[in-house]
């Protein structure tokens, strides 16, 4: 996986609100898994939805993953009406076959069928089953809820293990136990069963899905993988078997050997050497994703990237590694999840890993904050910079010398400032000339690091989203700055705008700072339901000195104010008079988990954060 | 000191022949050989932005024979400069190519695949070939295969290069060849040999001037047991220095912008042994098209809803008969989202209960038909394919149909059965293009549909003002036309009432308490709305500063590029009247007056007014807002975006309220 940022925010972070508001009820959901070796399983779905109007329209498609090992083998489905009477009727080969995948190689593809319902209601059933030989490492999750705002009548579950064969499972958010049962000719059945779940409703500023949604992630105890044996009883023991992988990946050309010698043994610094084997991965290597057979979790080797000059999040990670260990320098593979914060307590499955990033102790060793985490797939990000998609999230650290599980720091919410300093030299007819430096920190960094990757025709167009300058006209280039040292972004241009101000007649209205705000969308919800979740504390700082034009006066102009609840604060100071004013909007979000009834508060700041951003003044011809 | 203006002119002269000679500079065309220049460029002086750039792209076309039957060979080899890090993307190629599922004999192949990237490292130029198990190939779908390779070793400052040859069995539809690129192209050139056999119209479009040459040659035509010799044609485009080319949101296809040459075969002679013409004018695809079994044949079908229209169908006006139509209709079949030309039988439709839009289309014909209406097929090319092209016809081209109703000798109403919430006259936007063919028993003729279907708000506002800045008021609105479709449409994809309310009072920036809403689904003209809304003014001292329409229509201008390289489409013409009448707190003035606004561009295809006016205690303002037309130019853009920009000034102004 590739951590690659194209994210332009305003001042403000603004999140999006899906509208696919599905009007969906799971009638039934069952899945029974037959698990009859090591090398064989199978498994037969069923589904019965019901879907009430056309917002819940995607819920009739059907699509299944396939790949060299997963097969599906056989498939039927019904649509029927509000009285049963049966619609349509869909067979095995109504389904439409792709292998178009965003990786440069994969091995998977997919089945799938899509249809327009003629009216709503209707109920569609789809029955399927699934065989898997050989490579058996996890099995269907159980994911009773699967999606907003879909209500649950019943859901089931059974595995059935043949003798010998040991299970393990992860149960989150669900507070229905997997019971396990003895069977008579050695097999083991694990069942679970849920009569019924009230929907999820899709609200602002929720935590994330894998945080509310129920779930069970079953898995082997033990498995088999391309002629590769592990277990799964713990993290430490995939770990274990990851480890495996990588032996004898790690062999460096004698070319590379003396290219890293040359640049890093006058480095004084173990720090400084990191530094420059990092920006050599940067210079050498590119990421394309390739994932056929065993490539799925064991790295192409050190060398062939060296040769090739790219690879994926493993390959480029063991690639570091390698470099590392040639100079003296020790570093671990670290195998994480950039979707679940929390890995599974007890057990290992191979559903909570899907990318890789480097562990390269500099402390005492053994602490995470003595730790730097190297993505080694996106040169853009400083050193050990630790992007929001492994930020707090549990990490495996793999080792010869044993496994373990840490946890990735988390940015300090003061450390994530988002500024701009902004002088407006304004004219008697409302044009102005406006300089403008922005700079992202901390964790902003990935917001502004975007802004490089565009041309100026679309940072251009970037820049006027952000700043409200209306008939603009560039009066530099705009200059972009990744700052790696100091982990920061910085952006500088110098624009004109003809009609900053408004005039009308005597008067003009200019606004306090042509930085735009989006205000945050309440989502039209009334009675909050779930907990508030604001994942990361930002301030943003906002310092604007204006020019006025001469022959003018201040007639109104916006007074202090100052606002602070439990999700954050918001103040504006305005100072100086005659010629100039400054204005100073500090906002500060706070990241946190809040009850729902706090919702009010929530919106009231942001409200206030967002007009405070909005106030004008207004001059009067002297 | 001044300079001397001979000095002055002999150096604007040299700079000039300096430039010129960089222009015309001849490019490297030998592939496996990249200059030094190529190597060490850091930035391309037509670009400097440029991530990357096609330094040369050559794509030879040609004929071969091969068991009996023609094939066409499409070589290319392009070498791209890598000038950014994130330019190194370009390293991964995609090719896709036709390869049926089914037991077709007719399909393309890549072969001859190559590529090979450049690199300086301490002064020497290192040289790594792609091994053939860096190249993968998947199945899109039925239809399409897609080969996909990774060049190594590209980063920053890389030179690579990469060639292959599509073998091709449809010898008769040659691929459009597009001169420009998402990344600029240093130079291009594409070489066309055709052998005497085939008669193809030839047609270069674009922005971008292309150096074209035609000239006879011979061609040798392998297969038919050996080397046969031909008369034949070379059409040579040449073009150097095109910027790259990227879409936006206001162009529906960015291709109809892109400089390009399109084949079209007019006929096939073998003297002697074959000849077949293709030629083509929209009469005699009008033709064909009546001929079609689902296209003339469904023309053909009977009404198959006539017992459930009843006798009340037959009665009232033709506009209300059609709308009944259609609603009948979509009880009956839902539209599955795509657009189609043709039509299949009516009675599987309606069985299945869904159905494209040429399917539901051709039953809504047949149904007015049976009311006794004068109706016809009218086809198009969606907005999003891009344009109908000018010159040589294809029925390919065309991939939709709709209805045309004529209600007199001069008058025909458009009308689309298969997308929501539209009405007579008013389709979706995807659907107002400018050329369609009406189709009539005596031939087709071009209709512009860009003239019937169009947006109209009317909008009323009464609104009180107290003395602490804190207004409330009523809002109501009729749309029409587009503007209502559009209104229905946000309202269906809104979660909830809820959902649809709270957007609507985030975007106005007020707090709205009642809302309701008139026609907002459905098959009609027109949908209203209402809301109570109540919102705070700035205050200072004693003076209330308000913006004098309340509920601005226009927030902003949307308009903020200097310039543009191609036009601006909007979904469809509109206008938008609101007046409101603002009833100030009782012992309060207006302190001033902004003046009137009446703009209009130079052709005036856009305009706006604004008006105000103080009585006793009440200020009204006018505002009226039109885009005439739906389309303006590169020309017209510096207009378009000022008028758009003093609007929006104006819109969002404020008067000054006094205390007396």
């Amino acid at each position: 996986m590739q951590i690659c940022r194209y994210i332009i925010t305003l001042v403000l972070s603004v999140y999006a609100v899906a509208c696919a508001a599905a009007e969906m009820t799971v009638k039934d959901m069952r899945t029974e898994v037959f698990w009859r070796s090591a090398r064989s399983c199978t498994w037969k779905e069923t589904r019965v939805y019901e879907i009430h109007a056309p917002h819940g329209r995607d819920w009739t498609d059907f699509v299944v993953n396939c790949d060299e090992s997963i097969r599906l083998v056989s498939f039927s489905g019904t649509v029927t009406d509000a009285d049963g009477k049966v619609i349509h009727k869909i067979k095995k080969s109504d389904l439409q076959r792709t292998e178009y995948s965003r990786e440069l190689a994969s091995e998977n593809y997919k089945l799938w069928w899509s249809y327009t319902p003629p009216r709503y209601p209707i109920t569609v059933r789809f029955e399927w089953e699934m065989e898997c030989r050989d490579n058996i490492i996890s099995f269907p999750v159980f994911a009773p809820q699967p999606g907003f705002d879909v209500a649950v009548e019943h859901a089931s579950y059974t595995l059935t293990a043949a003798s010998g064969l040991g299970v393990v499972y992860d149960r989150r958010n669900m507070g229905q136990e997997v019971c396990r049962t003895d069977n008579e000719n050695g097999t083991a059945t694990y069942t679970v069963e849920v009569p019924g779940l009230p929907e999820i409703r899709q609200e602002p500023a929720i935590r994330p899905y894998e945080d509310i949604f129920p779930r069970i992630i079953f898995s082997p105890e033990s498995f088999t993988y391309y002629n590769t044996g592990g277990s799964l009883d713990s993290w430490p023991s995939l770990g274990y078997w990851i480890c495996g992988l990588l032996k004898g990946r790690d062999g460096l050309p004698a070319e590379l050997k003396a290219m890293l010698h040359s640049r890093t043994d006058t480095c004084r610094t173990e720090y400084g050497k990191i530094k420059e084997v990092y920006a050599m991965l940067g210079e050498q290597t590119r990421y394309v994703s390739i994932q056929l057979g065993i490539g799925g979790y064991r790295p192409m080797s050190a060398s062939d990237v060296w040769k090739n000059g790219f690879g994926d999040c493993k390959a480029l990670a063991n690639y570091m590694k390698a470099m590392l260990g040639e100079i003296g320098i020790e570093s671990f593979y670290a195998p994480v999840s950039t979707v679940y914060r929390k890995l599974a307590e007890k057990y290992a499955n191979f559903n909570q890993i899907n990318h890789v990033v480097l562990a390269v102790p500099v402390g005492d060793g053994g602490n995470a904050a003595d730790t730097l985490w190297v993505e080694c797939t996106n040169p853009e990000l400083p050193l050990g910079y630790i992007h929001e998609d492994i930020a707090g999230h549990d990490i495996l650290v793999v080792s010869d010398s044993g496994c373990r599980i840490q946890r990735v720091p988390e940015w300090n919410g003061k450390k994530n400032v988002r500024q701009n300093d902004i002088s407006i030299l304004l004219t008697e007819t409302g044009s102005a000339d406006v300089s403008l430096r922005s700079v992202w920190r901390g964790a902003c960094y990935e917001q502004g690091a975007g802004l490089k990757k565009l041309d100026a025709d679309d940072c251009r167009k970037v820049l006027y989203r952000m700043f409200m300058l209306p008939q603009p006209e560039t009066k530099s280039d705009i200059k972009c700055s990744l700052i790696k040292d100091s982990c920061k972004v910085v952006l500088e241009a110098n624009v004109g705008s003809r009609k900053y101000a408004g005039v009308n007649g005597s008067r003009m209205t200019v606004r306090i700072t042509p930085t735009q705000v989006m205000r945050r969308d309440k989502g039209g919800v009334s009675e909050r339901r779930m907990e508030i979740y604001e994942p990361l504390g930002i301030t943003n700082r906002e310092i604007v000195n204006i020019s006025l034009p001469q022959g003018y006066e201040i007639e109104a102009c916006p007074s202090d104010s100052r606002f602070s609840n439990d999700f954050g604060s918001a103040e504006l100071k305005i100072t100086g008079s005659g010629d100039t004013l400054s204005v100073c909007i500090e906002t500060v979000v706070r990241k946190g988990i809040f009850p729902p009834e706090k919702f009010s508060d929530y919106i009231k700041l942001r409200e206030r954060q967002a007009a405070m951003y909005e106030q004008k003044i207004v001059l009067k011809k002297k | 000191m001044r300079k001397p203006v001979i000095t002055t002119i002999i150096t604007a002269l040299m700079m000039t022949i300096a430039a010129q000679a960089q222009q015309l500079k001849e490019p490297n065309l030998k592939f496996g050989a990249p200059t030094e220049e190529e190597l060490t460029m850091t930035t391309y002086e037509h670009d400097e932005e440029a991530a990357a750039l096609v330094l040369c792209d050559i794509t030879d076309v040609s004929y071969e024979t091969l068991n009996g039957s023609f094939k066409v060979f499409y070589n290319i080899k392009r070498r791209v400069k890598v000038l950014k890090p994130e330019g190194t993307k370009e390293a991964n190629v995609s090719v896709e190519y036709v390869s049926k599922d089914d037991v077709s004999m007719m399909k393309e192949i890549v072969t001859g695949v190559k590529a090979t990237a450049y690199n300086m490292e301490n002064g020497k130029v290192v040289k790594t070939k792609m091994t053939s198990d860096m190249m993968f190939n998947e199945r899109v779908d039925n239809s399409y295969r897609r080969l996909k390779f990774t060049v190594p070793q590209v980063r920053q400052g890389t030179v690579f290069e990469y060639q292959y040859r599509i073998e091709s069995d449809y010898y008769y539809d040659l691929n459009t060849w597009y001169a420009q690129k998402g990344i600029p192209v240093a130079y291009t050139r594409y070489e066309l040999v055709i052998p005497e056999y085939f008669q193809f119209h030839i047609d270069q479009t674009g922005a971008q001037s292309l150096e074209a040459k035609t000239e006879p040659v011979s061609v040798s035509l392998m297969g038919f047991g050996g080397i046969s010799q031909c008369n034949g044609t070379a059409h040579k485009f040449v073009g150097r220095h095109l910027p790259a080319l990227k879409g936006d949101d206001y162009v529906w296809s960015v291709t109809d912008y892109c400089t390009k040459v399109r084949c079209e075969l007019n006929r096939i002679v073998i003297t002697g042994v074959y000849y077949k013409d293709f030629t083509s004018s929209w009469e005699s695809i009008d033709k064909m098209l009546m001929d079609m079994d689902d296209f003339g044949g469904c023309l053909k079908s009977r009404n198959p809803l006539r017992k459930e229209m009843g006798e009340t169908a037959t009665d009232g006006d033709v506009k209300e008969k059609i709308q009944e139509a259609v609603k009948l209709l979509r009880k009956h079949v839902r539209w599955n989202g795509e657009y189609s030309l043709t039509g299949s039988p009516a009675g599987g439709v309606l069985k299945k209960g869904t159905g494209t839009s040429g399917d539901m289309n051709f039953i809504l014909i047949s149904m007015l038909k049976d009311m006794g209406m004068e109706v016809y097929p009218v086809v198009l090319r969606t907005r999003d394919r891009g344009h109908l092209p000018l010159s040589h016809p294809s029925v390919k081209m065309l991939n939709a149909v709709v209805a045309g109703v004529a209600v007199n000798d001069s008058t025909v109403w458009y009308v689309d059965a298969a997308v929501a919430g539209g009405d007579v006259n008013t389709l979706t936007p995807k659907l107002v293009v400018d050329r369609a063919r009406l189709l009539t028993a005596n031939g087709g003729i071009w209709v512009n549909l860009q003239d019937v279907s169009k947006g109209m708000i009317t909008a009323g506002i009464k609104c009180s003002l107290s003395a602490d800045g804190s207004f409330s008021g009523r809002y109501d609105a009729v749309m029409r036309g587009n503007s209502a479709m559009s209104a229905r449409a946000d309202i269906q994809e809104a979660k909830d009432s809820a959902d649809y309310v709270s957007s609507c009072a985030d975007r106005l920036g007020v707090t709205i308490e009642k809302h309701g809403a008139v026609g907002k689904s459905g098959f009609s003209s027109e949908m209203k709305e209402y809301f109570v809304f109540s919102g705070q003014c700035d205050v200072s001292g004693d003076v209330i500063y308000v913006n004098p329409l309340v509920l601005s229509p226009v927030r902003e201008n949307i308009f903020t590029a200097e310039k543009r390289d191609m036009p601006v489409e909007f979904p469809y013409s509109r206008s938008i009247r609101q007046s409101v009448t603002l009833e100030l707190p009782h012992g309060y003035h207006v302190d001033e007056l902004p003046a009137p606004l009446n703009l209009r561009t130079p052709d005036g295809g856009m305009s706006c007014q604004m008006q105000m006016a103080v009585t006793d205690n009440l200020v009204t303002t006018m505002f009226r807002m039109t885009i005439a037309k739906p389309v303006f130019t590169v020309v017209e853009y510096e207009a378009m975006k000022q008028l758009f920009e003093l609007m929006a000034e104006k819109a969002n102004g404020i008067i000054a309220i006094k205390k007396n």
